[in-house]
Parts: C-alpha cells; structure tokens; sequence
C-alpha cells in the first residue's frame, strides 16, 4: 500500500517534471547557422560552427591581434565567392555567439585603424 | 538451325584447353603479382608536396593554421591528448624528417610504406603526422602558402 502510494507520488513528480521542463533551447550551433542564414552565408553547419570557434581562439591566443586579421583569416576560409560584408557578418556573428567577451575587438575596429 | 549452319563447329575439347590455360594464367597473375602496398611512390605514402617543400615546419604548420583550419585544429586537439614525452617525440620526429633533402625524405617515404614497425613514433601515436603526410590537399594548400610565414614560430604548437 505504502509502496503504491509511493509510486503514484513518484509518477506525479514525473510528469510534473516533463510539463514543467523548460522550453527546449536549440543548440548553439543551430543558432549561429539561423543567423548566418540571414546573411545569405550557407555551406556545413558544423564546418562553419568550427570555423566561428576557431576565430574565437585565435583572438584569445593573439593569433589573429585585431578583427582585421579574424577577418583575413576567415576570408581564406569562406566560400570563395563570400562578399567582404558577409565576412564581417560571420565575424561578428561567430564573436556574439561563441566569444562575447570579445566584443571590444569588433568595436575598436569600428574606429580608425591605428 | 539453319543459321547456325554458316557457324564453323568448334571441337569441344579444344574450348577446354583454352579455358584452361586461361584460368592457369590468371592464377599464375595473381600469384607473382607485387603485393600491393608494399612499394612507395613519389606521392604515396608522403605526398609529393612535402617531399619538396622548402618550408620549415613551422612555416608549414602557420600556413596550415590559417588555410586549413580545421584539420589543424583537429590535429592539435589530438596533440595535446597526448602525455607530454609523446608530444616532445613528435615534434623532435616532424623537425628530423624537415631536416632531410628530397632525397632523403623519399628514402625514408619508401621505408615507412615497406615496413610498418620502421616509424617508432607511430607505434605511440597513430596519427602522429596526420597534419603533414595523410591529406593531399592539406600539403598542396599549405604548402603554397607557408613560405610567407616565418621560419620560426613556436606559437603554432599551441592552437
């Protein structure tokens, strides 16, 4: 008896858990490739997902010193017929979504270039 | 029946014979062929861009950092998954070879690809050269671009 009362309570709290789970969040991925898709940027999801983290890490490491050089980087490595706008874009795109600390790189190139 | 007629008859016994001197000679073929994989080329196991280039390796490897990023990045990931002295041999092992001439790294491209105990290294680490001997287009893209870099960058063992 005890032990079926435990089970209801314990059903109860499942189903309590399910209803009340947070809506699912898409992926990280998913949403980088979304807003890359506004830019007219297509191609692999996961290539470009890579591609914005290692952009990322070459600005912690200081292989690449400013967003000029993420930028040179990253037009090696974009489609080929990728505008120097749509550059950017996955610049700051990959910056916002995967290194937001990085932000003040994308705004002091907004300045003159020293 | 009647157009078989204009077919001259062929004895049976001699559509035997041949058939089986055709089948003796497909298992002498397959007997005394070379095995395989044994004999190295000019591009195989090492491609031909790395027996030539001038590079050094961290000329080679900036240049693979910027132009194939990920299949750098995936080779450091598996770089730094390994103990500290199998790092130290790899890269002791990726500068030895660079040291050789042409000569010498086709000698030592036809002594890997005849005997797969003769590299020790890859008896610790597999994939120990995976960023400069597995992918043609990795070597052809990076080695078009690594003379613009410098001769020394240890920088690009961190990635």
């Amino acid at each position: 008896m005890k032990s079926a009362k435990l089970a209801g309570l314990a059903s109860i709290a499942a189903a309590a858990m399910v209803a009340l789970a947070a809506p699912v969040h898409a992926d990280v991925d998913t949403d980088f490739a979304n807003q890359l898709h506004v830019y007219g940027i297509y191609g692999q999801r996961d290539y470009n997902a890579w591609l914005g983290k290692i952009t990322c890490n070459r600005l912690g490491n200081g292989t690449d010193a400013d967003a000029y050089e993420s930028a040179a980087f990253l037009s090696k490595n974009l489609p080929q017929h990728s505008t120097t706008e749509q550059t950017w874009q996955f610049l700051n795109t990959a910056i916002t979504t995967y290194c937001p600390d990085q932000i003040p790189v994308l705004t002091s190139a907004a300045g003159p270039r020293q | 029946v009647n157009a078989m007629r204009g077919i001259r008859r062929v004895p049976v016994r001699s559509v035997l014979r041949a058939g089986i001197t055709v089948v003796a000679g497909a298992i002498a073929a397959t007997a005394f062929a070379a095995p395989a994989a044994a004999d190295a080329s000019d591009d195989y196991p090492i491609p031909n861009r790395i027996l030539k280039t001038t590079c050094t390796v961290d000329q080679y490897m900036a240049a693979a950092r910027d132009v194939e990023p990920i299949y750098y990045q995936r080779y450091m990931i598996d770089y730094h998954n390994r103990p500290p002295d199998i790092q130290q041999g790899a890269r002791d092992r990726i500068y030895w070879f660079f040291s050789l001439d042409y000569a010498g790294r086709r000698q030592y491209s036809e002594d890997t690809a005849t005997n797969v105990y003769y590299e020790q290294m890859a008896t610790h680490w597999g994939n120990w050269a995976k960023l400069y001997f597995n992918n043609k287009g990795v070597a052809a893209h990076s080695t078009d671009a690594c003379a613009q870099y410098p001769p020394s960058d240890p920088s690009v063992w961190d990635g």
